[in-house]
């Protein structure tokens, strides 16, 4: 509760800094504010001592079997990603000078958002989540107001979103009708207690509640948004929804199947297997066909949560700590690799060639950031992958080929990249790097590379 | 009596909801989606819900409708600039939206509601307990909510707020 | 389900039958009584006597939008007062308090509104 009070504080304080002619002040303000935030919820855990009308997190019976303690891996990874992201804002934001505070403000309120998402313990606030959070997101997506992709992006993130928000709010309309309750150690017990569920009520809900959390992580049927928004919309605020975004609904989605519906696992586990193939295959497939690094990105952010999604399909005890670390794999290799592009302006393959002549460290940044991506050892994206694999094989062999398979297309897009921007030749100016962006750049690697070398640290930490 | 009141109401909310989507001009479709909302209030009335049953009239009868002819004014629909919809992509989306109508009606005509309900009180809806309800065993997501109403008006004055540098785009004003 | 009290709307319904019939007799009967005329003037749109130019959708501006937008955000806070104005005084001060924080949100996004002059009327 201190964490979500001091964001949407930190939120408002900003807001209104917007106000008064203090924009040198407005980044320095939200980073202090976050690191302190950071603090918080690094500390003692902020959710521990908190039981605070049963509304939010903490003493879930099913806690231990879920593991996710204090869910501060998923929390962290929400306000690490937020940070970076906010510092890149230096640059990100300059195509909205007139709205720098009001963009900060907004992607306070969308990480209020995501942590309530990941840390509900009631399922209006789950909605009240994704709502928060996706809010300010259509509002970032459009605010490039005068580039027309922008306008598309933000639009179509908004129709479709609201569209599944709807599903979403059904769903649990159903699911409250059926259990008679939104507290999700209640609905924990009824799923518990009858284990042939047979009430259609319940399973229609559920259905629907999948749809609409399926959605906001773009995975297979309901991706076809994912390459539009993320392709149109202003390159900072795509970060902003292909990680922290991404964290905050995937933690929603297993928090909710994995932990709420636990003993329905098996039931949901085939659906989700497929789910996950068919996401996995088509995100690393249509991935390759790509001429602009920003779609590619946005192909390949689908493929990754087709990885994520098989742990759902697995419903094991070690899930959670996979998950969190894949999830931090990816959201660093994420981060610096749209750095780059931010520090570029451009989205084209072509325009990469020959980065590495233009300057080096871009180019040093942009091959680990890829290269964790694809898997490849030692980096953190190859650790991620292996404690995926390992925590689903047991119960789904074949799917786990389907993503080795699948893995191997997408070191093909991914070399592609590294390949242009060594040896290929384009353009020879020097690219000058803002300071604060080579800190970014560098705080990701230096990640990836500990978390390839030492995966415990983040294991032991969810 | 009350009981076809339902059947009756729900026919209602049904049928216009369907001229909602198929109305040719836009505003028709607006006027079919007040008649909606006003057969989902007398749902409400029916559920012994008054307060609900007002609110819903104000704010989506009165207040949403608006916006809802606002944002039809934007457009500036006109019979030429519509856009012709192919036949073929208007039967896949009849044949989705059945399909999903029969994959629920197929779950749901046997399912009964949950015994953990019980038989609820009657007098759940009035707004003395509502407001009960609300401030003490909601009151997290009612403050949380307010989060929800800032952002949205920062978007709505970000966006719809013209930057100050920029030039005047030709419009006609009123 | 419907409860004893629902006699109790038999003024409304009355109330709606008199009103929707009174519209439905006044269609009915004004085309029996009065003088008919037909003819492409008679059909016209009427605007102001002299010759419609045009078509009455105008793109409109903006922050029509803008405006109504903020009213339909600040009805909303509005219809919170109602249930809890009822339950004041069980209340007591943790809904006082619940309710003060809500209103101060809500304040700080009033000044906001202000101070970015999305209420002025911009020509």
């Amino acid at each position: 509760m201190k964490l979500l009070i001091g964001l949407s504080v930190l939120a408002v304080i900003t807001m209104m800094m917007g106000l008064f002619k203090s924009r040198k002040i407005v980044l320095p303000v939200v980073v202090l504010g976050l690191l302190g935030l950071l603090y918080i919820a690094s500390g003692y855990g902020c959710y521990c001592e908190d039981k605070m009308f049963g509304m939010y997190i903490n003493e879930h019976q099913f806690l231990k079997m879920f593991d996710i303690n204090k869910n501060s891996g998923l929390v962290g990874l929400i306000m690490i990603s937020g940070l970076l992201i906010t510092i890149l804002a230096h640059k990100g934001f300059n195509y909205t000078e007139n709205h720098r505070a009001d963009m900060h403000a907004l992607m306070l309120f969308s990480m209020c958002g995501a942590v309530i998402a990941v840390s509900y313990t009631n399922l209006l606030m789950l909605f009240l989540g994704i709502e928060i959070m996706s809010i300010p997101l259509y509002i970032m997506a459009g605010s490039n107001k005068h580039d027309s992709s922008s306008n598309e992006s933000g639009l179509k993130y908004f129709l479709l979103g609201a569209f599944a928000t709807g599903f979403l709010l059904f769903g649990l309309a159903l699911i409250y009708g059926a259990t008679g309750s939104f507290n999700v150690n209640q609905i924990y017990n009824y799923t518990h207690n009858q284990l042939n569920v047979s009430g259609g009520i319940f399973k229609m809900g559920i259905v629907f509640t999948m749809v609409g959390l399926v959605f906001k992580i773009g995975a297979a049927p309901f991706h076809f948004w994912t390459p539009d928004v993320y392709s149109g919309a202003p390159s900072i605020i795509t970060s902003f929804m292909s990680t922290v975004v991404k964290i905050a609904g995937f933690g929603a989605l297993i928090f909710f199947f994995n932990g709420v519906l636990h003993p329905m696992g098996a039931e949901w586990g085939k659906t989700f297997a497929i789910i996950s193939a068919a996401t996995m295959i088509l995100g690393n497939v249509t991935a390759v066909y790509q001429i602009s690094l920003k779609r590619m990105l946005a192909w390949s952010s689908v493929a990754h949560a087709g990885y994520l999604l098989m742990t759902v399909a697995a419903n094991g005890n070690n899930v959670p700590k996979a998950v969190v670390l894949y999830l931090a794999a990816y959201s660093l290799a994420s981060i610096a690799t749209f750095a780059v592009l931010i520090t570029t302006g451009k989205e084209n393959f072509e325009d990469y060639n020959g980065l590495g002549k233009r300057n080096k460290w871009l180019a040093i940044g942009l091959t680990i950031s890829l290269l964790s991506l694809a898997g490849v050892p030692p980096l953190a994206g190859f650790m991620g992958k292996y404690y995926l694999f390992t925590t689903v094989y047991e119960q789904y062999p074949w799917l786990v080929i389907v993503a080795i398979c699948t893995s191997a297309i997408s070191i093909y897009y991914y070399l592609k990249t590294i390949i242009a921007a060594w040896f290929k030749k384009g353009s020879e100016d020097a690219i000058q790097v803002p300071l604060s962006t080579v800190f970014v750049i560098l705080v990701c690697i230096l990640g990836l590379i500990a978390l390839g070398l030492m995966p415990q640290v983040v294991l032991d930490l969810a | 009596m009350s009981e076809y009141l339902f059947y009756f109401l729900a026919f209602v909310s049904i049928f216009a909801a369907l001229l909602v989507v198929t109305a040719k001009n836009p505003i028709h479709s607006v006027l079919f989606l007040i008649v909606t909302f006003f057969a989902i209030a007398g749902q409400y009335i029916i559920l012994n819900a008054q307060f609900l049953a007002i609110v819903h009239i104000i704010v989506y009868a009165g207040a949403i409708m608006v916006l809802f002819l606002f944002v039809l004014m934007l457009l500036n629909l006109n019979k030429e600039s519509e856009p012709v919809k192919s036949y073929l992509m208007k039967g896949i989306g009849v044949l989705a939206g059945c399909l999903l109508a029969l994959v629920m009606v197929a779950a749901l005509h046997k399912s009964t509601m949950s015994p953990a309900l019980g038989n609820p009180n009657e007098d759940i809806g009035l707004v003395g307990n509502l407001g009960k309800v609300l401030f003490k065993e909601y009151v997290v997501p009612f403050e949380v909510s307010s989060l929800l109403f800032l952002s949205a008006m920062i978007g709505a004055v970000m966006l719809g707020k013209r930057d100050p540098k920029i030039e005047p785009v030709n419009e006609i004003t009123n | 389900m419907l409860d004893s009290s629902s006699s109790s709307y038999m003024p409304i319904v009355l109330q709606s039958i008199v009103a929707l019939g009174f519209v439905g007799l006044v269609l009915v009967l004004v085309p029996m009584l009065g003088p008919k005329s037909k003819g492409s003037t008679k059909t016209d749109n009427f605007e102001c006597g002299i010759e419609a130019q045009g078509d009455a959708r105008v793109k409109f501006s903006v922050k029509y939008f803008l405006t109504a937008i903020l009213f339909v955000l600040f009805d909303v806070e509005v219809i919170f007062f109602y249930p809890y104005a009822v339950n004041f005084k069980s209340l007591g001060s943790p809904g006082f308090l619940a309710v003060v924080m809500f209103v101060a949100f809500f304040l700080i996004g009033f000044f906001y509104v202000l101070k970015k002059g999305a209420l002025e009327w911009e020509k």
